[in-house]
């Protein structure tokens, strides 16, 4: 292959490939269209199909020399691809938005699709209520897809073409090998994935339609809540999020949906095989059962004392769900968004900035610095205090169990810490930006918390007509949160190596 | 079929177990209002 903007070819080639395969997924809300025979949205959606298989058949033939490598590329390609194909299907994705007449601006509509992506649930999309099937359906489908990933679902289909697909889909933060060969990791994410979308949209469906919604409107709600609760994605297809279904029951269901799908998919893939006691032994559900029941209980015994939320039921539904729903990443809300800054107080806030900030699972479809790594974290120190409190000289292994017993070693506790305060450093880049617009402190921590984890609960900041600087930021705060920084980092170096050598050159 | 029936069995088992935690948060809600 020649030398010559080698690099570029390679990471055009599988870019250009995963944007082949995402140009299809525009087919399916153009049959939605049609099935309500709204052909002004399917034209819209038939435009966004041409640009993006357009644009992706450019950049395959641009690097078609890759070919010639059969898949086997560097690690460092790999991440860039991951993380370049995130920016390039968000402003493909946004064009629909655009065309619909619901977004101010082109970012507006970029943001609203990387909120989507990265399985956050914030929006700036105006008159939610008022939007069509098919754009709604969109909307939901790419928080779907975002949740177990773009790349991961085209290595389902063109694992021959992307030989080296382990590189590619870490680049998702998903480092998981669940069977020995890639497109049987992959297609097991999306198998697990697709068992508990028939589950649940089944069951939401009954439980919709026992709300009083008519067949086919009910089956589209129920799809919607379950896409967005299993991704942890917070959308709905309304603007009253999930309070619109004022039902109890409904509300359970989407959460035992968000719960499981902050779950990492190691340990569905565990208990689908039969091994029941990973529940009960996997660090993350330990981390998650702990944490979470902390948190309710601070933010229960704040909320009950301060006389907001009186009886049980109240209690569980206002205060125990919004909990659930930030420490999962998945941001349904069953309170108005100036509920949390008028009645919440400051320990309620600040349970919810936490809760959202620790997330759910590594290897899940939640965001946030995650279960896994708050485990080694804390294992970690804990074990440090009592070697210095034992004033042990020996060198003691210490373990901890995800699918299996690991040894928690310096570099395990490294990496897990290393992710962990470049959260930290993005959140308090993202509160200094806010309150330097004149925010108030807690409420620029729980908006930038929420952005910064994944999460989608607003405490009423985010709207369009914030500051273009605070979009951007929260945008990029998505973007890093969700890909966990590394790959994006790789982007960057390519960037910038590749604009080096451009100067030298010329 | 066999294998079916197992990994759908997986699926129930883990949707159980998360109800289980969800009621872990029911006590939490009775002890602090008993």
């Amino acid at each position: 292959m020649n030398n010559q903007f080698k690099g570029l070819k390679i990471v055009l080639y599988y870019t250009g490939y995963i944007t082949l395969g995402f140009s299809i997924l525009n087919l399916l809300p153009v049959a939605v269209a049609l099935l309500y025979s709204d052909f002004s949205s399917a034209l819209d959606f038939i435009l966004t199909f041409s640009i993006s298989a357009i644009l992706a058949i450019s950049m395959m033939t641009y690097g078609s020399e890759t070919r010639t490598l059969k898949g086997s590329i560097n690690l460092r390609y790999g991440l860039t691809v991951a993380s370049l194909t995130w920016v390039v299907l968000t402003m493909l994705a946004a064009i629909p938005y655009m065309l619909s007449g619901h977004m101010i601006s082109y970012l507006d509509a970029c943001f609203d699709v990387m909120s989507g992506f990265t399985t956050t649930g914030v929006f700036l999309l105006q008159d939610l209520d008022h939007i069509s099937q098919a754009l709604n359906f969109w909307r939901h489908l790419l928080t779907f897809v975002g949740g177990q990933g773009m790349v991961v679902l085209a290595l389902s289909f063109f694992v021959k073409e992307m030989g080296s697909g382990y590189k590619f889909y870490v680049g998702e933060g998903k480092d998981i090998v669940l069977v020995p060969n890639v497109k049987g990791t992959t297609q097991w994410i999306w198998k697990i994935s697709m068992v508990y979308l028939a589950i649940g949209t089944l069951i939401l469906w009954i439980s919709a339609m026992g709300l009083g919604l008519s067949p086919l409107p009910a089956f589209f709600h129920a799809l919607y809540v379950f896409e967005a609760a299993w991704s942890t994605g917070g959308f709905a297809p309304n603007l009253q999020n999930i309070m619109y279904y004022h039902d109890f029951g409904f509300e359970l269901i989407g959460m035992v949906f968000f719960i499981i799908g902050s779950f990492n998919f190691g340990l569905h893939f565990a208990l689908i095989q039969g091994k029941k006691k990973e529940f009960f032994k996997n660090i993350e559900v330990i981390s998650f059962t702990i944490t979470s029941l902390l948190g309710t209980a601070l933010a229960v015994f704040a909320l009950k004392n301060a006389g907001v939320y009186s009886d049980g039921i109240a209690l569980y539904r206002r205060v125990v769900y919004n909990v659930l729903s930030a420490h999962t990443t998945t941001g349904f809300g069953s309170i108005y968004a100036r509920q949390f800054a008028l009645e919440w107080g400051g320990l309620g806030i600040t349970v919810m900035v936490i809760a959202m900030l620790i997330g759910g699972s590594a290897c899940s479809t939640a965001g946030g610095i995650k279960g896994l790594r708050v485990g080694i974290i804390f294992k970690g120190i804990v074990s440090d205090i009592k070697k210095l409190v034992s004033g042990e000289n020996s060198v003691k292994v210490v373990k901890y169990h995800h699918i299996k017993d690991l040894i928690l070693d310096d570099a395990v506790f490294r990496s897990s810490a290393a992710v962990a305060i470049l959260y930290l450093v993005m959140f308090a880049g993202g509160v200094i930006i806010t309150t330097a617009y004149g925010y108030p402190l807690a409420e620029s921590a729980f908006e930038v918390a929420s952005v910064s984890g994944n999460v989608g609960l607003s405490i009423g900041i985010i709207s369009a007509q914030m500051p273009t600087l605070m979009k951007w930021y929260y945008m990029m705060a998505m973007y890093l949160g969700r890909l966990e920084f590394i790959s994006v980092l790789a982007l960057i170096g390519l960037m910038f190596k590749g604009a080096k050598q451009w100067l030298r050159r010329y | 079929m066999k294998r079916v029936l197992i990994e759908l069995k997986g699926f129930m088992i883990e949707i159980l177990f998360t109800l289980g935690l969800m009621v872990l948060y029911v006590l939490v809600i009775w002890i602090l209002t008993l």
